[in-house]
């Protein structure tokens, strides 16, 4: 083998495997990755969108003191894990980033936890349910990691919020969760929830698998033990089926679930009897909406017009921006006002101007941040909700202030 | 076009080109971005997957759906042995190739007693239990939340011997490992191992009388396999850092297989580019925005279809199955076959043979003595039970009735592979080749019983391993020459005139040195001047003191061959004695041309 053909084999290989970074100047960049595609995007596309709007509105103001906003990275990961890695190896590896947007999921968001937060710029966590994201220990609003802001509801969050409302109206709880460590944490924080709040423990815990086609025997228990209501933490699928055996078997009394169980998968699986099941949500886009939400709203129709994100109403958005869009919109925007109040681009300083920002009007909440406190979303901003049926659409009524 | 195609070939093929690619990347990892080091971390991860794979599915032709679950049980031990009970890294690793392996053979189990679809299904399910096992083992694997905190390269939290590793030390690390394993495959898919699962994967029929037994070289496929698999999860786990079922279901599963066929199936340097494809195609493929499904489908589309033999295909490679090209032979081609002294007991005994098929009877007790150096024809209309014996004496079926003596050894009822083992070659009806390989290795597949070195020794070319190979080959060449096949060794035989195939099928079953051999029509098809070669051959057999058994029609052909025959007529001997008595028998000629009509009629 000749010398040349040695050389042009390598640089072969090197055009093929090297990574080329694009350099603009003087602009402050960001990178974000989340599900732009594949079957999971309704989050990560809805993440861009919010991005991309917030980053639009800051430069037609000029910019952060003077400096356009530039996202120079933003990379696809599919919620899959090693996409998730290698696209924030990438993201981390250039050194002009100055701010990140996360992934749309727990299961990329813990993958890529530990590498930013050895890295040490700020990170904005728009969706990540999971307390551990931002506090490693596992109690909210103690020993955050440094550079981790969350703006997701927190399943520790939306138990307090959820156990406020069981220990007001009934008596005789039920509780019924998936197998998963989601469910089982979720059970174990509602009870507590349900103590602190003065009510009594709930009177029985059921759990079932993911998937479960068959849920008779825990619904039978629950009747069996006579409670007034029955708490579900899972998923939509899930949901449906625990609904139609309720149906099945005459149990009624009422049924709040968690936020993630209330989308189209579980209107779809309990058709009619969809009406009347009661959930817990970011509040924000009930009406009437908050100043800064009504303008968020308005912005977005203009933007991108009443698109799958938007909802079917043409007048006014669905509940379910506040966790596909508006969160990463918010986050994107605390993370441009701590730029701003930091006057600088060094991570410390931008975390600084990010801890000192209290009761900042954003979308879904109006948001304060410290050294200790770095989630967004508490339970106040979280209502409970009815599904109503208005002529052949469903739609969530707030039946909490 | 074309050229530069060949030139690419000429490059890609060569080993040397391959050492010195990777080399020049451990080089240049230092002064490399982070995340183009990981990325090539990911590359060797899927190298080692599509390794595993290909060894499975394309060697052995078990074909695996559920590989992520193995990726994955090396992943967890890996985690586990370090996080938990403070394993330092290379025990870790080498902890979780431990693991696979003996999940690899457990699996082997249940799968051998299943064949395609079914192998396919029960694959998927092995992958599918262990995915289920992930999520809800939460004590072990911490369940859906994944396992945090795993000491990783690329955070600058794993250590060896209190040394921190980065992700170039880590990749170096990788990179060697990859390197290892690449050599070893590459000596041991040339060796007789090799050999035997291509065997198998072709025809378990052939390959048991080759004395190839399919059961233990599937498990030993099987455990190898998940061997590789397990070490790439154990070197997965500590890349990442973070371990979660998501990384581990049946679209994992799916890729691994999928790239290892775009690869290449079969070849070594296949699954290599196939990785390294798949590892950059979703980057790439982000340009394409809510389209990249799309084009990733095109892909695969485009080289189903196009490139059957995948990427290596296109570049025309080729990997070998025989250590020649790695040895200095030997000129001597020493005799083709050993000498044996003549003996006055029988070799081969069959009392009173009976072979029933759920009420057919095929052979209605026969009895039969040959000794060594004598050649006997089995003569008979269609059905009349001769390939039934043969069939009988290889053990590919067990009699109903009646005892087979070898060598004064009762060998009825014994698999086909233990008989071959004893000494008892035998062609079929119909040859059995294996068609992607050239006539030098399919008559080398022939001496498969004369080995006796092991699989390590193989794999890291002992030289215990090279001598006998050597040996081998140096008799191939001897009775490639006998067979007159010396100037189509290198040839692929799939490609060669069916003659070419049959002669070569011979001389496969004389590479094993029988002491009995066995050979179902093997004129048919011949042209003169190849059924005069095939008569040299056996003519070879007899004068080393082989017994011979030949099924023919063609009387021409055995006339001055056999020294008896024996004449078959629905399962029962008719006649017996040599060749002019044969052609007078009346029995004979009322079985061959029907009784003449009686009067009566």
């Amino acid at each position: 083998m000749t010398k040349t053909k040695t050389l042009t084999a390598i640089s072969f290989v090197a055009a093929l495997f090297s990574t080329t970074t694009v350099l603009a100047e003087d602009t402050i960049k960001i990178g974000m990755t989340s599900a732009l595609t594949g079957p999971y995007n309704e989050f990560g596309e809805g993440n861009r969108r919010a991005v991309e709007l917030a980053v639009e509105q800051w430069n037609a103001q000029g910019g952060i003191n003077g400096r356009e906003i530039e996202v120079a990275e933003l990379l696809d990961d599919q919620l899959n894990p090693d996409r998730a890695v290698q696209n924030m190896r990438r993201i981390l590896d250039n050194e002009e980033i100055v701010g990140i947007i996360g992934p749309a999921g727990s299961g990329p968001t813990l993958a890529v936890m530990d590498m930013v937060e050895a890295d040490g710029r700020p990170y904005m966590n728009p969706i990540a349910q999971t307390p551990v994201i931002t506090y490693p220990d596992g109690t909210t609003g103690e020993n955050p990691r440094g550079n981790i802001f969350s703006f997701a509801l927190q399943n520790d969050v939306e138990a307090v919020a959820m156990g406020q409302y069981l220990a007001d109206n009934f008596e005789r709880v039920g509780v019924i969760h998936e197998s998963t460590a989601y469910g089982v944490t979720g059970a174990d924080q509602l009870a507590a929830s349900l103590d602190k709040n003065g009510a009594d423990e709930p009177v029985a815990v059921y759990s079932y698998n993911q998937g479960a086609q068959d849920m008779t025997a825990q619904v039978a228990r629950l009747k069996r033990d006579n409670v007034d209501v029955i708490s579900a933490i899972g998923l939509g699928t899930d949901l449906a089926v625990l609904r139609r055996t309720m149906a099945r078997l005459a149990v009624d009394v009422p049924l709040l679930a968690s936020n993630g169980a209330l989308g189209q998968p579980y209107q779809e699986g309990a058709g009619d009897l969809t009406v009347g099941t009661l959930g817990t949500m970011i509040g924000a886009f009930s009406k009437p909406m908050r100043e800064a939400t009504a303008d968020f709203a308005q912005a977005y129709k203009d933007k991108y017009g009443t698109d799958r994100w938007w909802g079917n109403d043409p007048q006014s958005p669905q509940l379910f921006m506040a966790i596909s869009v508006s969160n990463a919109y918010d986050a994107a925007n605390i993370l441009f006002e701590g730029i701003r109040r930091a006057e600088s681009t060094e991570p410390e300083a931008i975390i600084n101007g990010i801890e000192s920002i209290l009761d900042y009007e954003g979308v879904n909440a109006v948001y304060s941040f410290s050294e200790g406190r770095h989630h967004g979303i508490d339970p106040d901003s979280i209502k409970v909700f009815e599904y109503v049926k208005q002529g052949s659409n469903m739609h969530l009524e707030p039946v909490t202030e | 076009m074309k050229s530069m195609l060949n030139k690419l070939q000429g490059v890609i093929s060569n080993a040397y080109v391959l050492i010195v690619l990777m080399l020049a990347m451990a080089v240049a990892a230092p002064f490399s971005d982070a995340g183009t080091v990981q990325m090539w971390c990911f590359a060797a991860i899927n190298v080692l997957l599509a390794q595993s794979v290909n060894l499975l599915t394309g060697i052995a032709g078990q074909i695996s759906l559920g590989h992520a679950g193995f990726f994955a049980i090396g992943a967890y031990t890996s985690a586990i042995a370090m996080t938990n009970w403070g394993v330092p890294l290379p025990l870790a690793v080498a902890f979780s190739s431990l693991m696979g392996t003996a999940v690899g053979y457990l699996l082997s189990i249940p799968a051998g007693r299943v064949r395609e679809f079914y192998l396919a299904m029960m694959s998927l399910a092995f992958g599918l239990i262990v995915y289920e096992l992930l999520r809800e083992w939460r004590g072990v694997t911490g369940g859906v939340m994944g396992m945090r905190g795993i000491p990783s390269a690329q955070i600058g939290t794993l250590e060896l011997f209190g040394i921190e590793l980065g992700t170039v030390e880590y990749f170096w690390g990788l990179l060697f490992a990859v390197l290892v394993v690449m050599w070893m495959l590459r000596n041991f898919v040339k060796s007789h191992f090799g050999r035997a699962f291509y065997a198998v994967h072709v025809s378990e029929l052939s390959a048991g009388s080759l004395g190839i037994s399919q059961g233990a070289t599937k498990r030993f496929a099987y455990a190898l396999s998940g061997c590789i698999a397990g070490l790439a999860g154990g070197f997965y786990a500590f890349l990442v850092g973070y371990l979660t079922p998501e990384s581990f279901t049946m679209m994992r599963s799916v890729e691994i297989l999928v790239m290892t066929i775009v690869g290449g199936l079969g070849s070594l340097v296949g699954p290599v580019l196939g990785a390294v494809l798949f590892t950059y195609l979703p980057q790439k493929l982000q340009a394409f925005n809510d389209y990249q499904y799309i084009v990733y489908g095109l892909v695969l589309l485009l080289t189903f279809t196009l490139l059957p033999k995948g990427l290596a295909g296109l570049f025309n490679v080729h990997t070998r199955f025989s250590k020649r090209d790695q040895l200095k032979l030997t000129t001597d081609a020493n005799a083709a076959l050993t000498m044996r002294t003549p003996a006055f007991d029988p070799l081969l005994r069959v009392e009173d043979v009976v072979m029933e098929f759920s009420g057919l009877r095929a052979l209605a007790g026969v009895s039969l003595e040959l000794r060594r150096g004598s050649v006997m024809a089995l003569v008979g209309p269609n059905g009349s039970g001769k390939s039934t014996l043969v069939n009988v004496i290889s053990g590919i079926y067990a009699p109903t009735h009646g005892k087979i003596y070898f060598q004064g050894r009762n060998i009825s009822g014994l698999p086909s592979h233990v008989i071959a083992q004893a000494g008892v070659s035998r062609t079929f009806q119909d040859p059995r080749n294996v068609p992607a390989f050239t006539v030098r290795e399919n008559v080398l597949m022939g001496a498969n019983r004369l080995y006796r070195h092991n699989a390590l020794s193989a794999a890291v070319n002992a030289k215990w391993a090279k001598v006998e190979e050597s040996r081998e080959l140096a008799r191939v060449e001897a009775l490639l020459g006998a067979a007159g096949l010396s100037d189509s060794g290198d040839k692929v035989i799939g490609d060669l005139p069916y003659g070419t195939q049959r002669l070569a099928e011979v001389a496969r079953a004389l590479a094993s040195d029988p002491e009995l051999l066995l050979l179902d029509e093997p004129a048919a098809g011949l042209s003169e001047a190849e059924a005069e070669q095939l008569v040299g051959l056996i003519r070879l057999a007899q004068r080393h003191g082989v017994a011979v058994i030949v099924i023919d029609h063609h009387m021409d052909f055995l006339a001055g061959l056999v020294d008896e025959v024996v004449v078959f007529e629905a399962g029962e001997e008719i006649y017996r004695g040599d060749m002019d008595g044969m052609r007078t028998d009346p029995a004979v000629i009322e079985a061959y041309l029907g009784a003449e009509e009686t009067e009566n009629a």
